[in-house]
């Protein structure tokens, strides 16, 4: 049976993975496909290879039928980091793949589908999916993959999953945060940046995306996607960190400190957003528009600028002008915020191995030669100094 | 209401304004972005100036803008429309569609702005040209880069011996573009002329060419597989003080360049930012320590703009029927090197795209 599909319509086609899988279907896998945008100025970079380009509102029915028209094969990568949003844009397009009747289904998944603290049945597909972890990329993956999954029962959808772990490579997101973050002096690690980083190259995610468009065998099943060894977190953060000149110094958390930094600063937005409210003068201007609370406010000014000196109240609006604002201070500080400190203190390494042994696909990259390809593009980039 | 319709033959106000002299009438083809957020503004901080009618193929787009800044203009679809309603045009639509509709509101004795580049050919630029010179009327290109103080600084400079012999020119602008676009207007090679160095770079070939002169023996590099291209190199030789000068420019839409000109000699470099447009930053040995001395321009406007600084120029030139600073004619040379470096472009070499390639 020929499996060569007749089109490919790729959602998430301007993202970091769909980009640089629209580069592969152009230039080396050769094959059709449609990218879905939403937003062009988002699409330069696919925009290079004369892609076919539809604007696509995922969230609606007719658009997204517009953009499976005509299509065998669906390769769903977008996402969106809502955990209402994100359902609601995978179950528009599962139903217009039904409808369409295609002839492959390949979601991108995630393994944050297993939860932030995954358990050691995790260790292969078949672990559960979490329900409510709190956290928001998590709940919003886990339900995206279920709509697929209840699709592939109830619709006989020919859907194939694929649960990559920490992808990396020119553009990643995750390099960025590290480079970001030491070409502004520091580089933090939790823990010693002893968790398990399941590091995955950009390019050996889309060569499994490839083999599944291809193997029949991996029909309703899902694959994690990883390269064929993790690393540590210190070797990913160290590796990209160490790249910037000068080198960034090493800033180390523990768990309970990052965690103990979460809770106060939890109660201190609560509370300065709160301060804000009251001493903004947003807020005086709404609240003056009831004429009573207009007197009050009006009065407690008046009877307080009498009780202080004209040099007390410039000096007092002068040191509201100088006073840095909390989002600069935040920045100053390295800490690590929660989503971090879930993905890297874990210590799960997710095999591979039904990936390799299911269908005609092993990773290509270890981190190294990963780490080197996304150099090349760092440096041309100008991202290292 | 609409303005009453002036004869084409009437003077146009004189350019000494009073409170008593008619404001020119100004229309605006196109109500996107650019004209929201630089046309409009730099229009209504102009004396003298009255936005009378706004065009735009979305009707929608024309009447939201009209709301939106509170003009009073008339509203229509088509640039003909405008006839008799505006002295002049701001012609701020898609790239493609700057010649026709330039040549179509020539034809209807109205001056026009065409935001840059002047076309998406040579030969089209040309028929704007003629269309203009037969009418006898304004066309100015939105290049105002050539409006920033700093150019002058950078000629004084060149004009004295500071810099020695001069050894390179480099200039680069780029930057990764935020914010949304709902259509493919820019980034499809069937509706655009090109990318990055069509759309962006356009403003600093302009701005070396007219400084410098003429670039030869052009080469480019760029990253299009067939489509736009988001990164390219442009080289080519200069002639300054007689002499034969390497020039390299270089443009991105995915990363941040030094988004400067840089000119360095023998004895010192000098360096003109983007986003400085009054100041120039002369780099030298003094006392054996090297220095760097800003310079600045002087009697520039607290207020400056370049964008207004064209706006006023365009009104002046339509007042008093004289070429503006930056005339169509003027900037077919950056068209045309841009074409030839078309005709010449090699592949960028981008490793850690054709990774198949070192399997």
């Amino acid at each position: 049976m020929n499996n060569t599909p007749v089109k490919i319509v790729v959602t998430g086609a301007t993202g970091f993975i769909g980009s640089r899988l629209c580069e592969l279907l152009s230039l080396h896998y050769q094959l059709p496909y449609r990218a879905c945008v939403r937003n062009y100025f988002r699409a330069f970079r696919i925009a290079r290879l004369d892609p076919e380009m539809v604007t696509v509102d995922l969230l609606s029915p007719d658009s997204m039928d517009q953009a499976v028209a005509g299509c065998d094969t669906v390769i769903h990568l977008a996402h969106a980091d809502d955990d209402r949003l994100g359902p609601a844009v995978t179950a528009n397009v599962v139903r217009a793949a039904v409808q369409h009747k295609v002839r492959r289904f390949i979601h991108i998944s995630s393994y944050a589908v297993h939860g932030l603290s995954p358990k050691p049945d995790c260790v292969t597909e078949d672990g559960p999916l979490v329900r409510r972890s709190g956290d928001t990329y998590c709940d919003s993956k886990a339900a995206e993959e279920r709509i697929v999954w209840r699709a592939i029962h109830k619709n006989g959808l020919p859907a194939v999953i694929l649960r990559p772990g920490i992808v990396y490579g020119p553009y990643s997101p995750f390099v960025l945060q590290v480079i970001n973050s030491a070409r502004r002096g520091v580089i933090s690690l939790i823990d010693d940046g002893r968790g398990t980083c399941n590091a995955v190259f950009v390019d050996d995610v889309c060569g499994a995306i490839h083999a599944a468009i291809f193997n029949d065998h991996a029909l309703g099943q899902a694959f994690f996607v990883n390269a064929s060894h993790a690393v540590t977190w210190r070797d990913f953060i160290m590796t990209f960190g160490n790249l910037v000149t000068p080198s960034p110094r090493v800033e180390q958390f523990t768990t309970k400190e990052v965690e103990a930094a979460q809770h106060v600063s939890l109660v201190r937005e609560n509370l300065q957003t709160l301060l804000g409210l009251v001493k903004s003068s947003d807020f005086h201007r709404q609240l003056g528009s009831v004429p009573v609370f207009r007197a009050i406010i009006g009065g407690v000014k008046r009877n307080l600028i009498k009780c202080l000196s004209e040099e007390k109240v410039l000096a007092l609006k002068a040191r509201n002008l100088s006073r840095p604002s909390p989002t600069a201070e935040a920045r100053a500080t390295p800490m690590p915020n929660l989503g971090r400190l879930s993905r890297e203190t874990m210590t799960i390494e997710f095999s591979v191995a039904r990936a390799a042994k299911t269908f005609d696909w092993s990773p290509a990259y270890d981190f190294t030669r990963g780490a080197a390809v996304t150099r090349s593009w760092l440096e041309f980039a100008r991202l290292l100094k | 209401m609409t303005e009453r319709k002036r004869n084409v033959m009437e003077p146009l106000p004189n350019k000494n304004l009073t409170t008593s002299t008619p404001p020119v009438r100004i229309g605006i083809v196109g109500c996107g972005g650019i004209t929201r957020e630089a046309h409009l503004p730099s229009i209504l901080a102009t004396p003298g100036l009255k936005v009378t009618c706004l065009c735009d193929a979305k009707l929608r787009n024309a009447t939201l803008t009209n709301a939106e800044f509170r003009l009073g203009a008339a509203v229509v679809s088509t640039p003909g429309e405008l006839a008799g309603l505006v002295d002049a045009a701001v012609v701020a639509v898609p790239p493609r569609f700057h010649a026709p509709v330039t040549i179509d509101l020539l034809k209807h004795r109205i001056g026009v702005l065409c935001e840059k580049p002047l076309a998406t050919s040579v030969a089209d630029g040309r028929q704007m040209l003629e269309a203009a010179d037969s009418a006898g009327l304004v066309l100015a290109v939105g290049f105002q880069q050539r409006f920033h103080p700093n150019n002058q600084l950078l000629r004084d400079v060149l004009a004295s011996d500071w810099l020695g012999e001069i050894q390179e020119v480099n200039a680069e602008f780029g930057g990764v573009l935020d914010g949304f676009l709902g259509a493919p207007t820019y980034v499809s090679r069937a509706m655009t002329g090109g990318g990055v160095l069509f759309d962006m770079g356009i403003h600093l070939v302009d701005r070396v060419t007219w400084l410098f002169g003429e670039l030869r023996e052009i080469t480019l590099e760029d990253d299009s597989y067939g489509g736009i291209e988001t990164n390219a190199n442009l080289g080519g030789q200069l002639t300054i003080h007689g002499k034969c000068v390497p020039c390299s420019m270089a443009f991105s839409w995915t990363h941040r360049l030094s988004n400067r000109i840089f000119v360095r000699g023998s004895k010192a470099a000098i360096e003109v930012r983007i986003a400085e447009p009054t100041l120039a930053r002369l780099r030298c040995d003094l006392a054996g320590h090297q220095r760097t001395l800003v310079l600045e321009a002087e009697e520039v406007p607290a207020n400056f703009t370049a964008h207004t600084a064209q706006m006023q120029d365009f009104a002046a030139a339509v007042r008093e029927r004289r070429p503006p600073l930056v005339s169509g004619q003027s900037t077919l040379r950056s068209l045309e090197v841009i074409e030839q470096a078309y005709r010449v472009r090699r592949r960028l070499s981008q490793p850690w795209v054709e990774t198949w390639n070192r399997a």
